[in-house]
């Protein structure tokens, strides 16, 4: 149990099938206890035996948009430091090789650029926080520390971010997984991204997962979609 | 045995050796034409127009190289092609059609559309016709000339699309409390995009009630499905919260 996500093993005529549901919270409150019960739709995988199933963090696989609370705006040459947390997924992997990748929650997509051009991301329903005590700490979910810094000669306004997390590595420091920190420089005709390692916040962390990807030319639209981000 | 032995004259070696260089040049520039970067599914268009004009080209010099006067030909061909011009007008006009339509390219080989009515995927883009197979799996082939005087909707052209839904409630609901039900809705369908975000535009009152359209959009690839559980999904929900979905109702008094 991690979260709203579960894993439970069910043996059916001598066989092993791993099953899991995202609707643990749910399931919950409703007495579920540790059998599937048919209404919950669990996943199923037939595993080998004897054998062990390993999980291992992942980042997303996709770039993650986070709002702030509220709308900030950066004058020239500013730069905010804000903390986000975002889904967690799990790699599983048997015996017999690489199993599917889990979402430890179910997760809402949403698109980045224009309808005719842009790159599909995925929602974060925690929104963009300027502290970090103001932010959730679970063990199902990822801190990222974000640095903005607007290098125009103009104000912008943020009001969303596109942080592209699969090309961040993966962090653990106690009970809590961090990413590696995102900073964004916003330029006169465009947003780079870079990595820092990890944050200042969890600086003894080891690192748990690499990157997804080694660069943006690896992630599709990532870079317009950052520029989406800032408005 | 020499050529000369089995062919018995030089004028048939010739003719044979222009035929023969003749299919192998086709086949070679054929080939060749492919590899340029055209859209896809404009390869085999182009492979079948080099390969006919190379292929006329030598056949008309091997029949020259056996002694055919090809001016008599050309004569007769020219009578040939004002009868021919006749019979096939509808044939030059697919064609040239197909010209500026290879040209314009307004969809791709894989992209669904609809032409004149008809839906499907296209299977191939020729110079006289584009064939479609649609979604009830039927081969369907439609004149380019028809393509290109018919109004073209790619479905597949764009990455996202908007689901619309309009909902019926009574003239009496509470129109604020419905708009929270169906944005509501969209927000828990998995496959509906968190952005663009879902609208609700009123569309009027109408004979049988307020008229609200939900427009909520999702990936190219999952419209149809999100479509679906929308219109399973709304008015389960709208009922939950003891809203009435509006049925067409007439009222006769008399």
């Amino acid at each position: 149990m991690l979260g709203p996500f579960d894993l439970w093993v069910v043996r059916s005529g001598g066989e092993a099938f791993l099953a899991w549901s995202t609707a643990g919270d749910e399931l919950r409150e409703r007495g579920f206890d540790d059998a599937p019960r048919p209404d919950s739709q669990p996943a199923l995988l037939r595993v080998p035996e004897p054998g062990r199933i390993v999980l291992e963090p992942r980042t997303a696989p996709l770039s993650i948009v986070a709002r702030p609370e509220t709308p900030v705006s950066l004058a020239p040459g500013a730069s905010l430091r804000a903390y986000v947390s975002t889904p967690l997924w799990l790699q599983m992997s048997t015996r017999g090789g690489a199993g599917p990748e889990l979402a430890v929650q179910p997760l809402k997509h949403t698109w980045a650029g224009t309808t005719t051009d842009g790159s599909l991301c995925i929602a974060t329903r925690t929104h963009l926080r300027l502290s970090l005590e103001r932010l959730p700490r679970r063990a199902h979910r990822i801190l990222s520390a974000i640095v903005l810094r607007n290098a125009t000669n103009e104000t912008v306004k943020v009001e969303r971010l596109v942080l592209p997390l699969p090309l961040a590595r993966l962090y653990a420091d106690g009970d809590l997984l961090w990413s590696e920190s995102i900073t964004l420089v916003h330029k006169e005709g465009g947003t780079d991204s870079l990595l820092n390692g990890p944050p200042r916040e969890a600086a003894s962390a080891v690192q748990v997962a690499a990157s997804r990807v080694s660069s943006s030319r690896g992630l599709t639209g990532v870079v317009s979609a950052v520029l989406a981000g800032i408005v | 045995m020499t050529p000369l032995e089995i062919l018995g004259t030089p004028e048939r070696v010739e003719a044979a050796t222009l035929f023969v260089i003749g299919v192998v040049l086709a086949l070679v520039l054929g080939q060749l034409a492919t590899r340029l970067p055209l859209a896809a599914g404009l390869e085999r268009a182009i492979r079948r127009l080099v390969m006919a004009v190379v292929g006329a080209v030598f056949v008309a010099a091997s029949l020259q190289a056996l002694g055919y006067d090809l001016s008599v030909l050309l004569g007769a061909a020219g009578f040939a092609t004002v009868a021919l011009g006749f019979a096939a007008q509808t044939s030059a006009s697919n064609a040239i059609s197909g010209v500026f339509l290879l040209g314009e390219r307004p969809f791709a080989v894989g992209d669904t559309v609809e032409v004149g009515g008809t839906r499907g995927i296209v299977l191939s883009i020729d110079f006289l016709s584009i064939k479609m197979r649609t979604f009830d799996n039927i081969y369907v082939r439609v004149p380019n000339e028809t393509v290109m005087k018919s109004e073209i909707r790619n479905l597949s052209r764009f990455p996202v699309r908007r689901v619309d839904l309009v909902i019926r409630v009574p003239h009496d609901a509470d129109l604020g409390l419905v708009r929270s039900i169906l944005l509501g809705t969209a927000d828990t369908e998995p496959l509906a995009l968190a952005e663009p975000a879902p609208q609700i535009m009123f569309q009027g009152y109408g004979e049988s009630g307020a008229e609200l359209q939900l427009s909520v959009w999702a990936t190219r690839e999952h419209f149809l499905e999100l479509k679906n559980a929308l219109a399973e999904a709304v008015p389960v929900a709208l009922l939950a919260r003891g809203v009435q979905p509006g049925v067409p109702v007439r009222r006769t008094i008399v």
